[in-house]
């Protein structure tokens, strides 16, 4: 009987004491994934192509060409303040500059919108 | 009177005795145990109150930061934390166990999701002070407990949102239609109004009166009971992209539906002598030449305002197409197709085109089904017919006879509260009890859950159905006072059009379903508020009269309309003297007493434009861009004013809220140098502008 209240009273504990979340746990897209991908759709695909492939309808028309975000080599020799960087302030001639347009924290979800378009590689 | 007493317990003491010895024995042992029940308990409270579940995780994080080399000196947090809104009169505590969540990444971690910082840049813009945790995700902000304070209980009505629903809670503070970063709420709500769930439901944000189905008055002279029959049967078979939800007819409701409907005898009209068109050549370069794929598609490809086209020629009755074609809006006063002013010829070479080249390949099939299933329900009759179209609320979308339109769904406007004790999960017994997983499964399959069950199926992709839950989740109301919540967004869905002759004109050819006024109208087309101020007249002229391809990247392009001339006068004379912005220079304003730019600042905006700037990525001029993302500028003098061109150069942002043309910071003196060189960039004197489309 005593064994039994005893075990209540423990299992009761454990439930309330779930264990915390598995690292990495999520549900849905990352809040940053989906605003950076929002942006992404709007203001850089025409050049760079909906998945990222540096093929926009745009694209044909510029030289250099833009640049193909499928590629994971690419992002890894990227850090985040140089892809920043280059949103914000434009690339050679071709690239437009976005520092005026968008705001810090919008070119920071690109980024990260960017890094998994890169992780995605050519997967579709 | 003792001695008695004395005598009887004497009497029987041994047999009493044992039995009050037992009755002890249990009696001690109940008291026993119960104490150390209360014990255990009393010990499970006092532990837990000394060891509750953030203590461990506020050691962890204390000890991350000790060691994390950005964080010098900086101190975990000690019990309970949380944060108090005042206007929201909201406390979360979220912040005990969620420790990292407002402030930077800790060097050493990233690994423990519950002491990581908030992804994305979500809190900059709701400051955790000003917004707390639960405003957005639910939950019970005040519980010190995992499984409380995430909500999951049974009887609390806002369990945690997570990943894309946390989008539901936008609506609190902004209009659902446009709702900043909430793309599945925008979605959503599109698609709800597309499906008209209002038709049966209150639905908040879809309050506008408009039937969203055809008129029916006619639908006998439209087309056949058989493609009536097959339509009802099953419209996504008929139509790809059909509006129109399933209704699970048998072939016997069905066939008494088609009854029904015919029976309704059409409202008179004028008589009209057929027409003979030249054929579907004709028709085909009038097709194409008048925009049609603008609002419609064919197989797929074309707009979505209008219905698809591409199996169209074995529905239509001739004379039917003929007469709406000559106008729509006669036939159908809510509909949106403008009347496009075509002759007696050109619409029969328009009819001819549709007839011959847009057949069903299925027709055979549907037709040879339909006609033997409404052969065998001769029973079928247009009283049963009525009924059904009551019970299933036609009218809710079309206008039929003298149908009323019913809300004869449930409220949505508390959806997002409704308790889960008062959701019937009848036959889907497996299903977990949560308001998510009942208004996923209702979506998917509306009727199964019981018997009698009126709710039609939609033909929604997953993804489609999923936004559409988000939005579902949204229906619920905090009253947060006005002081947090977004100002002044939320859209109308319709334009109103100016008053006057004008605005009748404006109306009929339903100029804005694509284009807005005063922010009020569509958002296909550009914003024309400011119209008057932007472009030169002698161009609106031409351009009404005959329009041409501005952005060769889009497949929405302008209507030929066929205006009259009168007609283009009216509407020129409305926007330059009506539509102007403030502060717009005047070409004198601008390059002085002449008014024309001198060639020297105009050869150093050239420069500016194909060396400096990044202009000829997206615009093409006759020196050498070639983009194709922006308007084609090679005659950007023609059209635009310098003075507009000169303003929205300066900060395109403000100027045209909406565009995509990013703000490049140019200096004034760039921007009139650029403005020089732009208004050099004139049509060919003679040339009127030209569609030449495919
Ligand atoms: C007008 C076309 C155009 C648009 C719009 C555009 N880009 Fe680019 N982008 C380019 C071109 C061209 C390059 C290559 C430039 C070069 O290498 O000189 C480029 C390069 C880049 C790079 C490469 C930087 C590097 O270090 O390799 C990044 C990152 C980038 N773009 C991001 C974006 C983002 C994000 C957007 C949307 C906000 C965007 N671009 C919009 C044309 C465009």
């Amino acid at each position: 009987m005593i064994r039994a209240l005893l075990l209540t009273v423990a299992l009761a504990s454990a439930a309330c004491r779930a264990a915390p979340p598995s690292p990495g746990q999520r549900s849905g897209p990352t809040v940053a994934g989906l605003e950076g991908a929002a942006l992404y759709a709007r203001y850089c695909t025409s050049c760079h192509g909906a998945q990222g492939g540096g093929d926009g309808v745009n694209a044909p028309n510029l030289d250099p060409r833009p640049r193909l975000h499928r590629d994971p080599a690419w992002s890894r020799s990227r850090s985040d303040s140089a892809l920043a960087a280059a949103i914000r302030d434009g690339r050679g001639r071709a690239m437009p500059r976005f520092g005026r347009t968008l705001k810090p924290h919008e070119i920071a979800d690109l980024v990260a919108g960017l890094r998994e378009i890169a992780e995605k590689g050519n997967r579709p | 009177m003792a001695s008695a007493e004395e005598t009887t317990r004497t009497d029987s003491a041994p047999a009493h005795d044992d039995r009050e010895r037992r009755a002890l024995g249990w009696m001690d042992r109940l008291l026993a145990l119960s104490s150390l029940g209360l014990c255990a308990l009393f010990a499970y409270t006092v532990l837990a109150e000394v060891s509750p579940e953030w203590g461990p995780l506020q050691r962890e994080y204390g000890r991350l930061l000790a060691v994390d080399p950005s964080g010098k000196g900086a101190r975990a947090p000690r019990g309970i934390q949380q944060i108090h809104v005042q206007p929201l009169e909201l406390v979360d505590r979220c912040t005990s166990c969620h420790l990292g969540a407002d402030k930077p990444r800790v060097a050493s971690t990233g690994t423990r999701a519950v002491l990581a910082p908030h992804p994305g840049s979500m809190l900059e813009l709701h400051p955790p002070e000003r917004f707390g945790c639960s405003s957005c995700h639910d939950g019970q902000g005040r519980a010190t407990s995992r499984e409380k304070a995430h909500g999951r209980e049974a009887n609390w009505a806002e369990p945690l949102l997570l990943g894309r629903f946390v989008q539901a809670s936008c609506a609190q503070c902004h209009a659902r239609a446009s709702a900043p970063r909430a793309p599945d709420l925008r979605v959503g709500i599109a698609t709800m109004r597309r499906r008209n769930c209002a038709g049966c439901h209150v639905v908040p944000d879809l309050d506008e009166d408009r039937r969203f189905g055809p008129d029916l008055g006619r639908i006998a002279e439209k087309t056949s009971r058989d493609w009536v029959f097959a339509w009802l049967k099953r419209p996504a078979a008929q139509l790809a992209g059909a509006r129109m939800p399933d209704f699970g007819l048998s072939d016997r409701e069905a066939a008494s539906l088609v009854a029904f409907l015919f029976s309704v005898p059409p409202p008179p009209r004028p008589p009209a002598a057929p027409v003979a068109g030249k054929g579907a050549e004709a028709g085909r370069a009038l097709f194409s030449e008048s925009r049609c794929i603008t609002c419609h598609a064919v197989q797929g490809k074309g707009g979505t305002l209008a219905p698809e086209l591409a199996r169209v020629g074995s529905k239509l009755a001739r004379p039917w197409l003929e007469g709406w074609l000559r106008d729509p809006k006669a036939h159908d006063p809510a509909t949106i197709m403008p009347r496009f002013r075509l002759s007696e010829e050109q619409i029969g070479s328009i009819a001819d085109y549709l007839g011959e080249e847009f057949e069903d390949e299925d027709a055979e099939r549907w037709q040879r089904a339909a006609a033997s299933a409404l052969a065998r329900d001769r029973e079928a009759s247009a009283g049963d017919g009525r009924k059904l179209a009551l019970h299933y609320n036609c009218a809710g979308c079309h206008s039929i006879a003298d149908l009323r339109p019913a809300k004869i769904g449930p409220e949505h406007t508390e959806l997002g509260l409704k308790p889960v004790a008062r959701i019937d999960f009848g036959a889907k017994a497996s299903l977990p009890r949560t308001r998510l997983a009942y208004l996923r499964e209702k979506l998917r399959d509306p009727r199964g859950f019981s018997k009698g069950l009126r709710m039609p199926r939609f033909d929604l992709s997953e993804e489609a159905r999923e936004s559409v839950l988000v939005t579902l989740l949204s229906f619920k109301d905090r009253r947060y006072p006005a002081s947090v919540r977004a100002a002044g967004e939320r859209r109308p869905w319709h334009g109103r059009p100016p008053p006057g002759p004008v605005g009748e004109l404006v109306r009929e050819l339903s100029c804005l379903e694509c284009h807005a006024l005063d922010g009020r109208g569509g958002t296909l087309a550009p914003d024309l508020s400011l119209e008057g101020s932007q472009v030169e007249r002698p161009w609106l002229a031409r351009y009404l009269a005959q329009p041409t391809t501005l952005r060769p990247s889009l497949t929405e392009r302008m209507l030929q309309l066929r205006l009259r001339a009168d007609e283009v006068g009216l509407l020129v004379e409305y926007l330059v003297a009506a539509r102007r912005a403030d502060g717009v220079k005047s070409a004198r304003e601008l390059f002085g007493a002449a008014g024309a730019p001198d060639p020297e600042s105009a050869l150093h905006g050239r420069r500016i434009f194909h060396e400096r700037l990044s202009c000829p990525s997206c615009h093409a001029t006759p020196h050498g861009a070639r983009g194709y993302l922006g308007p084609d500028l090679s005659a950007v003098g023609s059209r635009l004013q310098p003075g507009w061109i000169y303003h929205q150069l300066l900060d395109p942002v403000r100027a045209r809220p909406g565009s995509i043309e990013p703000r490049l910071g140019v200096s004034p003196a760039d921007a009139r140098a650029l403005a020089a060189y732009l208004a050099t960039l004139r049509a060919p004197p003679a040339s009127a502008p030209t569609e030449t489309s495919p």
